[in-house]
Protein backbone atom coordinates (compact mmCIF):
# COMPACT_ATOMS: atom_id res chain seq x y z
CA UNK A 1 0.00 0.00 0.00
CA UNK A 2 2.81 2.33 0.87
CA UNK A 3 4.88 1.46 -1.86
CA UNK A 4 1.78 2.11 -4.31
CA UNK A 5 1.44 5.34 -2.65
CA UNK A 6 4.89 6.27 -3.52
CA UNK A 7 4.56 4.93 -6.74
CA UNK A 8 1.77 7.31 -7.55
CA UNK A 9 3.51 9.97 -5.68
CA UNK A 10 6.72 9.44 -7.70
CA UNK A 11 4.31 9.54 -11.24
CA UNK A 12 3.01 13.14 -9.48
CA UNK A 13 6.08 14.75 -8.91
CA UNK A 14 6.85 14.34 -12.27
CA UNK A 15 3.43 15.72 -13.57
CA UNK A 16 2.68 12.19 -15.05
CA UNK A 17 -1.06 10.91 -14.83
CA UNK A 18 -1.21 8.73 -11.99
CA UNK A 19 -4.45 5.76 -11.54
CA UNK A 20 -4.92 7.22 -7.94
CA UNK A 21 -6.98 10.55 -8.21
CA UNK A 22 -6.63 11.21 -4.53
CA UNK A 23 -3.09 11.33 -4.06
CA UNK A 24 -2.36 14.86 -3.69
CA UNK A 25 -5.74 14.76 -0.94
CA UNK A 26 -3.56 12.02 0.83
CA UNK A 27 -0.37 13.95 0.41
CA UNK A 28 -1.47 17.06 2.50
CA UNK A 29 -2.75 15.45 5.27
CA UNK A 30 0.31 12.65 5.25
CA UNK A 31 3.43 13.79 6.50
CA UNK A 32 5.23 10.67 6.01
CA UNK A 33 4.04 11.10 2.67
CA UNK A 34 5.44 14.41 2.78
CA UNK A 35 9.04 13.70 3.99
CA UNK A 36 8.92 11.43 0.53
CA UNK A 37 7.97 13.98 -1.28
CA UNK A 38 10.50 16.35 0.02
CA UNK A 39 13.40 13.87 0.06
CA UNK A 40 12.22 12.90 -3.91
CA UNK A 41 12.68 16.38 -4.96
CA UNK A 42 15.94 16.60 -3.28
CA UNK A 43 17.38 13.79 -5.45
CA UNK A 44 15.71 15.98 -8.40
CA UNK A 45 17.70 19.13 -7.02
CA UNK A 46 20.58 17.31 -5.80
CA UNK A 47 20.92 15.81 -9.60
CA UNK A 48 20.73 19.27 -11.09
CA UNK A 49 23.02 21.06 -9.19
CA UNK A 50 20.20 23.04 -7.33
CA UNK A 51 21.57 22.20 -3.81
CA UNK A 52 22.58 25.63 -1.54
CA UNK A 53 25.99 24.43 0.80
CA UNK A 54 24.00 23.50 3.72
CA UNK A 55 20.34 21.81 4.06
CA UNK A 56 18.22 21.88 6.79
CA UNK A 57 15.82 19.42 8.04
CA UNK A 58 14.05 21.56 10.22
CA UNK A 59 12.99 24.48 7.65
CA UNK A 60 9.24 23.73 6.91
CA UNK A 61 8.89 23.57 10.73
CA UNK A 62 10.51 26.90 11.66
CA UNK A 63 8.57 28.57 8.35
CA UNK A 64 5.53 27.39 9.39
CA UNK A 65 5.62 29.25 13.10
CA UNK A 66 6.40 32.29 11.03
CA UNK A 67 2.88 31.43 8.40
CA UNK A 68 1.34 30.45 11.77
CA UNK A 69 0.07 34.41 12.35
CA UNK A 70 -0.77 34.43 8.42
CA UNK A 71 -4.23 34.44 7.69
CA UNK A 72 -5.59 31.97 5.87
CA UNK A 73 -6.37 32.95 1.90
CA UNK A 74 -9.61 32.53 0.75
CA UNK A 75 -10.01 33.66 -3.28
CA UNK A 76 -13.29 35.57 -4.00
CA UNK A 77 -15.53 33.71 -5.84
CA UNK A 78 -16.20 34.54 -9.33
CA UNK A 79 -18.99 36.16 -10.65
CA UNK A 80 -21.22 33.68 -12.07
CA UNK A 81 -22.97 35.74 -15.00
CA UNK A 82 -19.21 37.04 -16.07
CA UNK A 83 -17.73 33.11 -15.37
CA UNK A 84 -20.18 31.40 -17.30
CA UNK A 85 -21.16 33.58 -20.07
CA UNK A 86 -17.82 36.25 -20.72
CA UNK A 87 -20.01 37.17 -23.86
CA UNK A 88 -22.79 38.65 -22.19
CA UNK A 89 -20.66 40.81 -20.38
CA UNK A 90 -18.88 42.08 -22.80
CA UNK A 91 -21.76 42.55 -25.18
CA UNK A 92 -23.59 44.72 -22.30
CA UNK A 93 -20.28 46.73 -21.85
CA UNK A 94 -19.93 47.30 -25.36
CA UNK A 95 -23.83 48.11 -25.99
CA UNK A 96 -23.47 50.97 -23.05
CA UNK A 97 -20.08 52.24 -24.61
CA UNK A 98 -22.02 52.66 -28.07
CA UNK A 99 -25.05 54.67 -26.13
CA UNK A 100 -22.60 56.54 -24.50
CA UNK A 101 -21.25 57.58 -27.74
CA UNK A 102 -24.22 58.35 -30.00
CA UNK A 103 -25.74 60.31 -26.81
CA UNK A 104 -22.23 62.36 -26.71
CA UNK A 105 -21.85 63.03 -30.70
CA UNK A 106 -25.65 64.25 -30.32
CA UNK A 107 -25.35 66.56 -27.52
CA UNK A 108 -22.03 68.28 -29.29
CA UNK A 109 -24.69 68.76 -32.76
CA UNK A 110 -27.06 70.57 -30.85
CA UNK A 111 -24.73 72.31 -28.26
CA UNK A 112 -22.90 73.47 -31.57
CA UNK A 113 -26.06 74.71 -33.57
CA UNK A 114 -26.75 76.58 -30.78
CA UNK A 115 -23.31 78.31 -30.47
CA UNK A 116 -23.32 79.22 -34.25
CA UNK A 117 -27.14 80.61 -33.99
CA UNK A 118 -25.67 82.49 -30.73
CA UNK A 119 -22.47 83.67 -32.32
CA UNK A 120 -24.14 85.21 -35.60
CA UNK A 121 -26.39 87.03 -33.56
CA UNK A 122 -23.64 88.89 -31.12
CA UNK A 123 -21.82 89.55 -34.13
CA UNK A 124 -24.86 91.34 -35.63
CA UNK A 125 -25.07 93.38 -32.48
CA UNK A 126 -21.25 93.82 -31.83
CA UNK A 127 -20.76 94.94 -35.47
CA UNK A 128 -23.31 97.67 -35.41
CA UNK A 129 -21.92 99.06 -32.22
CA UNK A 130 -18.50 99.64 -33.18
CA UNK A 131 -20.35 101.52 -35.76
CA UNK A 132 -22.27 103.61 -33.21
CA UNK A 133 -23.95 106.32 -35.73
CA UNK A 134 -25.37 103.93 -38.49
CA UNK A 135 -26.90 101.71 -35.79
CA UNK A 136 -29.78 100.11 -37.15
CA UNK A 137 -33.04 100.94 -35.37
CA UNK A 138 -34.23 97.04 -34.56
CA UNK A 139 -30.73 95.03 -34.46
CA UNK A 140 -32.10 92.22 -33.06
CA UNK A 141 -33.45 89.93 -35.45
CA UNK A 142 -37.03 88.79 -34.59
CA UNK A 143 -36.23 85.22 -36.72
CA UNK A 144 -33.28 84.35 -34.44
CA UNK A 145 -35.34 84.99 -31.43
CA UNK A 146 -38.66 83.73 -32.37
CA UNK A 147 -39.75 82.26 -28.78
CA UNK A 148 -39.45 86.06 -27.13
CA UNK A 149 -42.51 87.07 -25.82
CA UNK A 150 -43.29 90.71 -27.02
CA UNK A 151 -42.74 92.13 -23.29
CA UNK A 152 -38.93 90.66 -24.15
CA UNK A 153 -38.64 92.46 -27.40
CA UNK A 154 -39.97 95.17 -26.16
CA UNK A 155 -37.36 95.57 -23.47
CA UNK A 156 -34.47 94.18 -25.61
CA UNK A 157 -35.45 97.64 -28.10
CA UNK A 158 -35.36 99.80 -25.27
CA UNK A 159 -31.93 97.95 -24.06
CA UNK A 160 -30.41 98.72 -27.42
CA UNK A 161 -31.76 102.30 -27.75
CA UNK A 162 -29.70 102.62 -24.14
CA UNK A 163 -27.09 100.89 -25.73
CA UNK A 164 -27.40 103.67 -28.48
CA UNK A 165 -27.18 106.78 -26.46
CA UNK A 166 -24.52 105.16 -24.84
CA UNK A 167 -22.38 104.86 -27.50
CA UNK A 168 -23.00 107.99 -29.18
CA UNK A 169 -21.94 109.60 -25.92
CA UNK A 170 -19.17 107.56 -25.18
CA UNK A 171 -17.97 109.23 -28.62
CA UNK A 172 -18.77 112.35 -27.69
CA UNK A 173 -16.81 112.48 -23.85
CA UNK A 174 -14.60 110.22 -25.22
CA UNK A 175 -15.35 107.66 -22.61
CA UNK A 176 -13.80 104.00 -22.65
CA UNK A 177 -14.15 102.70 -19.09
CA UNK A 178 -17.76 100.74 -20.66
CA UNK A 179 -16.82 97.94 -23.47
CA UNK A 180 -19.47 98.37 -26.47
CA UNK A 181 -20.66 94.41 -25.86
CA UNK A 182 -21.64 95.22 -22.27
CA UNK A 183 -25.35 94.56 -20.90
CA UNK A 184 -25.95 95.99 -17.28
CA UNK A 185 -28.91 97.23 -17.38
CA UNK A 186 -31.87 97.54 -15.17
CA UNK A 187 -34.81 98.16 -16.79
CA UNK A 188 -37.83 99.59 -15.54
CA UNK A 189 -41.05 98.25 -17.61
CA UNK A 190 -43.71 100.87 -16.78
CA UNK A 191 -40.96 103.62 -17.49
CA UNK B 1 5.44 21.94 -18.96
CA UNK B 2 3.83 18.62 -17.40
CA UNK B 3 5.13 19.42 -13.46
CA UNK B 4 3.35 22.72 -13.45
CA UNK B 5 -0.15 20.80 -13.56
CA UNK B 6 0.98 20.03 -9.59
CA UNK B 7 1.30 23.24 -8.70
CA UNK B 8 -1.08 24.32 -9.72
CA UNK B 9 -3.60 22.11 -8.21
CA UNK B 10 -1.90 22.83 -5.06
CA UNK B 11 -1.92 26.60 -5.33
CA UNK B 12 -5.47 26.40 -6.39
CA UNK B 13 -5.80 24.51 -2.74
CA UNK B 14 -3.77 26.75 -0.99
CA UNK B 15 -6.42 30.03 -2.48
CA UNK B 16 -9.38 28.10 -1.49
CA UNK B 17 -8.19 28.37 2.54
CA UNK B 18 -5.87 24.93 2.31
CA UNK B 19 -3.44 26.44 4.37
CA UNK B 20 -1.52 22.71 4.77
CA UNK B 21 -0.48 22.36 0.96
CA UNK B 22 1.34 25.32 1.01
CA UNK B 23 3.69 23.16 2.73
CA UNK B 24 3.99 21.05 -0.21
CA UNK B 25 5.49 24.12 -2.54
CA UNK B 26 7.73 25.16 0.15
CA UNK B 27 9.49 21.42 -0.01
CA UNK B 28 9.51 21.46 -3.43
CA UNK B 29 11.07 24.72 -3.91
CA UNK B 30 13.07 25.48 -1.06
CA UNK B 31 16.55 24.25 -1.96
CA UNK B 32 16.33 25.85 -5.38
CA UNK B 33 15.17 29.44 -3.32
CA UNK B 34 17.90 28.82 -0.42
CA UNK B 35 20.75 28.24 -3.57
CA UNK B 36 19.19 31.25 -5.67
CA UNK B 37 19.11 33.79 -2.54
CA UNK B 38 22.89 32.39 -1.42
CA UNK B 39 24.66 33.88 -4.84
CA UNK B 40 23.16 37.24 -3.47
CA UNK B 41 23.59 37.21 0.32
CA UNK B 42 26.77 35.23 0.80
CA UNK B 43 25.88 34.62 4.62
CA UNK B 44 24.08 31.44 4.72
CA UNK B 45 22.14 32.40 8.09
CA UNK B 46 21.45 35.51 6.28
CA UNK B 47 20.25 33.83 3.09
CA UNK B 48 18.31 31.04 4.82
CA UNK B 49 16.14 34.13 7.00
CA UNK B 50 15.89 36.07 3.79
CA UNK B 51 14.21 32.81 2.04
CA UNK B 52 11.67 32.29 4.71
CA UNK B 53 10.86 35.73 3.70
CA UNK B 54 10.47 34.99 0.09
CA UNK B 55 8.53 32.15 1.27
CA UNK B 56 5.93 34.15 3.56
CA UNK B 57 5.53 37.43 0.70
CA UNK B 58 5.28 34.56 -1.86
CA UNK B 59 2.24 33.01 1.07
CA UNK B 60 0.58 36.47 1.09
CA UNK B 61 0.72 37.17 -2.61
CA UNK B 62 -0.71 33.72 -3.84
CA UNK B 63 -3.96 35.22 -4.31
CA UNK B 64 -2.70 37.70 -6.93
CA UNK B 65 -0.49 34.73 -8.82
CA UNK B 66 -2.59 34.26 -12.33
CA UNK B 67 -0.46 31.00 -13.32
CA UNK B 68 0.12 33.05 -16.74
CA UNK B 69 4.16 32.50 -15.98
CA UNK B 70 5.31 29.25 -14.04
CA UNK B 71 4.52 28.90 -10.04
CA UNK B 72 8.97 28.83 -10.01
CA UNK B 73 9.48 32.01 -12.26
CA UNK B 74 7.06 33.83 -10.15
CA UNK B 75 9.14 33.16 -6.90
CA UNK B 76 12.06 33.58 -8.81
CA UNK B 77 11.15 36.98 -9.26
CA UNK B 78 9.71 37.72 -5.39
CA UNK B 79 13.55 35.63 -4.03
CA UNK B 80 15.63 37.76 -5.78
CA UNK B 81 13.63 41.10 -4.65
CA UNK B 82 13.66 40.40 -1.26
CA UNK B 83 17.86 39.42 -1.77
CA UNK B 84 18.17 42.94 -3.35
CA UNK B 85 16.15 44.44 -0.66
CA UNK B 86 18.19 42.61 2.61
CA UNK B 87 21.17 43.49 0.90
CA UNK B 88 20.06 47.59 0.51
CA UNK B 89 19.07 47.05 3.95
CA UNK B 90 22.44 45.81 5.32
CA UNK B 91 24.50 48.28 3.63
CA UNK B 92 22.45 50.96 5.25
CA UNK B 93 23.21 49.91 8.54
CA UNK B 94 26.94 49.64 7.43
CA UNK B 95 27.42 53.09 6.44
CA UNK B 96 25.11 54.13 9.61
CA UNK B 97 28.28 54.09 12.64
CA UNK B 98 26.30 54.51 15.41
CA UNK B 99 24.17 51.95 16.64
CA UNK B 100 21.18 52.79 19.08
CA UNK B 101 20.39 49.89 21.97
CA UNK B 102 16.75 49.93 20.20
CA UNK B 103 18.51 48.73 16.96
CA UNK B 104 20.88 46.37 18.16
CA UNK B 105 17.99 44.66 20.00
CA UNK B 106 15.98 44.56 17.27
CA UNK B 107 18.87 43.20 15.05
CA UNK B 108 19.38 40.13 17.47
CA UNK B 109 15.41 40.00 17.55
CA UNK B 110 15.53 39.14 13.72
CA UNK B 111 17.97 36.64 14.37
CA UNK B 112 15.93 34.01 15.83
CA UNK B 113 16.17 31.70 12.42
CA UNK B 114 19.71 31.81 12.53
CA UNK B 115 20.11 30.93 16.46
CA UNK B 116 18.23 27.61 15.75
CA UNK B 117 20.59 26.44 12.85
CA UNK B 118 22.12 24.02 15.25
CA UNK B 119 24.99 21.04 13.20
CA UNK B 120 22.73 18.32 14.20
CA UNK B 121 19.94 20.14 11.65
CA UNK B 122 22.44 20.75 9.23
CA UNK B 123 23.28 18.16 6.06
CA UNK B 124 26.29 19.69 4.11
CA UNK B 125 25.92 19.38 0.39
CA UNK B 126 28.73 17.21 -0.81
CA UNK B 127 27.69 14.46 1.73
CA UNK B 128 24.20 14.30 0.39
CA UNK B 129 25.70 14.11 -3.21
CA UNK B 130 28.30 11.69 -2.75
CA UNK B 131 25.45 9.58 -1.16
CA UNK B 132 23.25 10.36 -4.25
CA UNK B 133 25.92 9.74 -7.02
CA UNK B 134 27.40 6.63 -5.20
CA UNK B 135 23.63 5.21 -5.06
CA UNK B 136 22.88 5.93 -8.83
CA UNK B 137 26.32 4.24 -10.13
CA UNK B 138 25.66 0.90 -8.45
CA UNK B 139 21.71 0.90 -9.87
CA UNK B 140 20.90 -1.23 -12.85
CA UNK B 141 21.47 0.36 -15.88
CA UNK B 142 17.98 0.85 -16.86
CA UNK B 143 17.04 2.40 -13.70
CA UNK B 144 19.96 4.74 -13.97
CA UNK B 145 19.10 5.75 -17.54
CA UNK B 146 15.16 6.20 -16.69
CA UNK B 147 15.92 8.75 -13.71
CA UNK B 148 19.03 10.50 -15.34
CA UNK B 149 16.52 11.12 -18.46
CA UNK B 150 14.22 12.21 -16.43
CA UNK B 151 15.35 14.79 -13.88
CA UNK B 152 18.58 15.57 -15.79
CA UNK B 153 17.12 16.01 -19.29
CA UNK B 154 13.73 16.71 -18.19
CA UNK B 155 12.22 14.17 -20.86
CA UNK B 156 8.42 13.10 -20.18
CA UNK B 157 8.03 9.34 -19.14
CA UNK B 158 6.48 9.16 -23.06
CA UNK B 159 9.76 10.19 -24.53
CA UNK B 160 11.76 8.40 -22.17
CA UNK B 161 9.61 5.05 -23.21
CA UNK B 162 10.56 6.10 -26.98
CA UNK B 163 14.22 6.53 -26.33
CA UNK B 164 14.32 3.17 -24.20
CA UNK B 165 12.00 1.58 -26.12
CA UNK B 166 9.25 0.29 -23.54
CA UNK B 167 6.14 1.03 -22.06
CA UNK B 168 5.70 4.06 -20.52
CA UNK B 169 3.96 1.93 -17.42
CA UNK B 170 7.17 0.29 -17.09
CA UNK B 171 9.08 4.12 -17.48
CA UNK B 172 7.10 4.73 -14.78
CA UNK B 173 8.11 1.92 -12.20
CA UNK B 174 11.56 2.34 -13.47
CA UNK B 175 11.69 6.03 -12.61
CA UNK B 176 9.99 5.06 -8.83
CA UNK B 177 12.21 2.01 -8.38
CA UNK B 178 15.80 4.28 -8.92
CA UNK B 179 14.04 6.92 -6.35
CA UNK B 180 13.11 4.14 -3.75
CA UNK B 181 16.52 2.97 -3.81
CA UNK B 182 18.65 6.39 -3.40
CA UNK B 183 15.79 7.35 -0.58
CA UNK B 184 16.73 4.26 1.43
CA UNK B 185 20.23 5.91 1.12
CA UNK B 186 19.51 9.08 1.71
CA UNK B 187 16.74 8.88 4.98
CA UNK B 188 18.92 8.39 7.63
CA UNK B 189 21.06 11.36 6.51
CA UNK B 190 18.32 13.52 7.28
CA UNK B 191 17.04 12.35 10.26
CA UNK B 192 17.50 14.32 13.29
Amino acid sequence: MKKDNNEHLSALIDGENCDDKNVLEKLIIDDNMKSTWQRYHLIGDCLRGNLPEKIHNNYLKDLNKLLHNEPTLLSPKKNKLFSREPLIGFAIAASVATLAILNIQHRNDISSQTITESVVMDEKIIDSQFDAFSFPEAPISTAAVQEDTEYDLLSKQRLNNYLINHSRSRHNIKMNTVLPYARIVTINPEE
Amino acid sequence: MADNITDKEIIERVKNGDKKAYDLLVLKYQQRVINLISRFVKNHADALDVSQETFIKAYKALPNFRGESAFYTWLYRIAVNTAKNHLTVQSRKITKSDYDVTEIEQIEGNMSLTEQTTPENLLFKDELQETVLNTIENLPEDLKSAIMLREIEGLSYEEIATVMECPVGTVRSRIFRARETIDKKIKPLLKN
